[in-house]
């Protein structure tokens, strides 16, 4: 007899079935805007008339309900044959932070893999064309069950032009194309214009560059506030990577 | 009805399981229940007649067996039970939607540290298949 396996990993997959594009945004550095990007992606996306799903599995620190102006203790997700998660600006939203609030959540591993398992488990996202994941920093246990739980998986890499990020990148983009997933492109986050640095890594790795978005300092005070942030400057650079994004899907 | 995502996962998990070991019969599936997670026991056995008739899995008979919830701090080395902690009923909803968030509102009830594990009773695993 096969040995026993963990039985929601058989169900996550099937979870996610009725979704078009699952597309998991990572950076193994911190700070350089994976919360902010995938939360911007997700809304910019829905604004254009796509059913889409956001889900934090940043899963010791979610910070994606505070861009989208969500109180967790207010708003939680509906039971039904597992849980439903609830719509915010047009954009299906999950996080482990209705369940755990704004207190510390500090995991080992193995806790860690557990809270991710349960949650793909039980989420009922409906049909999508998106589910946006806004991953955590480094290449620990969220990364490594996103690459290996969830198998049509996309991803979109954020690296800034600091050497720093870049050599993280360059780990990420390895152990991505180890595990045979596709990489839409990298987007270059807080800078004024493509770095040599960014476009050479991309086409040494035969990836693609899909666009830079500049530092904005007024970025911070638009946070938590949805309808400012998706008429931003910032916004408006972002929306023109989505027609990159949506040109790379659909090519 | 979270169970029902419970029992789903076990029933899909059977009938790969039936599949892969041409397995026709299932005499005793026995379920694993920590108490951790508080999982009502009327509406997850119901959930999992339905969906094995749904996916025509035979089961002959569902044992379900409740497992204490014990921690060990990894600090003192103290253990203790979930009974000797007095947790209001939204903490236990968070709980028995993710067990792991326990870690966000239980200490070591002897040196305050969150640094513990759960050393039994999480949640819902496969104990036993039986079969023909």
């Amino acid at each position: 007899m096969t040995p026993l396996l963990d039985p929601r990993i058989v169900l996550v997959n099937k979870k996610v079935n009725e979704i078009a594009n699952i597309i998991a945004v990572m950076s193994s550095k911190g700070g350089v805007g994976k919360t902010v990007l995938s939360t911007t992606i997700s809304l910019l996306l829905a604004d254009k008339g796509f059913r889409v799903g956001l889900l934090d599995l940043d899963i010791t620190n979610p910070s994606a309900h505070i861009v989208l102006g969500v109180d967790p203790e207010k708003i939680k997700p509906i039971e039904e044959k597992g849980v439903i998660p609830p719509e915010v600006h047009g954009v299906r939203f999950m996080t482990i932070a209705f369940y755990c609030g704004e207190n510390p959540l500090p995991l080992r591993g193995h806790n860690i893999d557990n809270v991710i398992k349960e949650v793909l488990a039980i989420t009922n996202w409906g049909k999508l064309d998106f589910l946006v994941i806004d991953s955590p920093p480094g290449l620990s246990d969220e990364v490594l069950d996103i690459l290996e739980y969830i198998s049509k998986l996309k991803t979109i890499i954020i690296t800034t032009p600091s050497p720093l990020s870049i050599s993280a990148t360059r780990k990420l983009i390895e152990l991505i194309k180890e595990a045979n997933i596709e990489i839409l492109g990298i987007i270059e986050n807080m800078a004024e214009k493509p770095s040599d640095t960014v476009t050479s890594l991309c086409s040494r790795h035969a990836i693609r560059y899909l666009g830079n978005v500049p530092y904005f300092h007024e970025l911070d005070s638009l946070l938590g506030n949805v309808d400012r942030l998706v008429k931003s400057r910032f916004a408006k650079h972002v929306g023109q990577i989505i027609q990159a994004i949506i040109g790379v899907i659909h090519r | 009805m979270h169970e029902w995502a419970i029992a789903e996962a076990l029933v899909e998990y059977l009938n790969n399981y039936i599949k892969v070991n041409n397995v026709r019969r299932i005499k005793k599936l026995v379920v694993k229940l920590g108490e951790l997670q508080a999982i009502d026991k009327d509406i997850l056995l119901f959930s999992l007649n339905e969906l094995l008739k749904i996916y025509s899995i035979p089961v002959e008979k569902i044992d379900l067996v409740d497992i204490d919830a014990y921690f060990q701090c990894r600090k003192c080395g103290h253990k203790w039970g979930l009974n000797d902690l007095n947790l209001n009923e939204d903490i236990r909803e968070a709980i028995h939607f993710v067990p792991e968030v326990v870690f966000s509102y239980v200490k070591c009830p002897k040196c305050g540290s969150r640094d513990f594990e759960i050393i039994s009773g999480r949640g819902v695993e496969i104990g036993e298949i039986v079969v023909e």
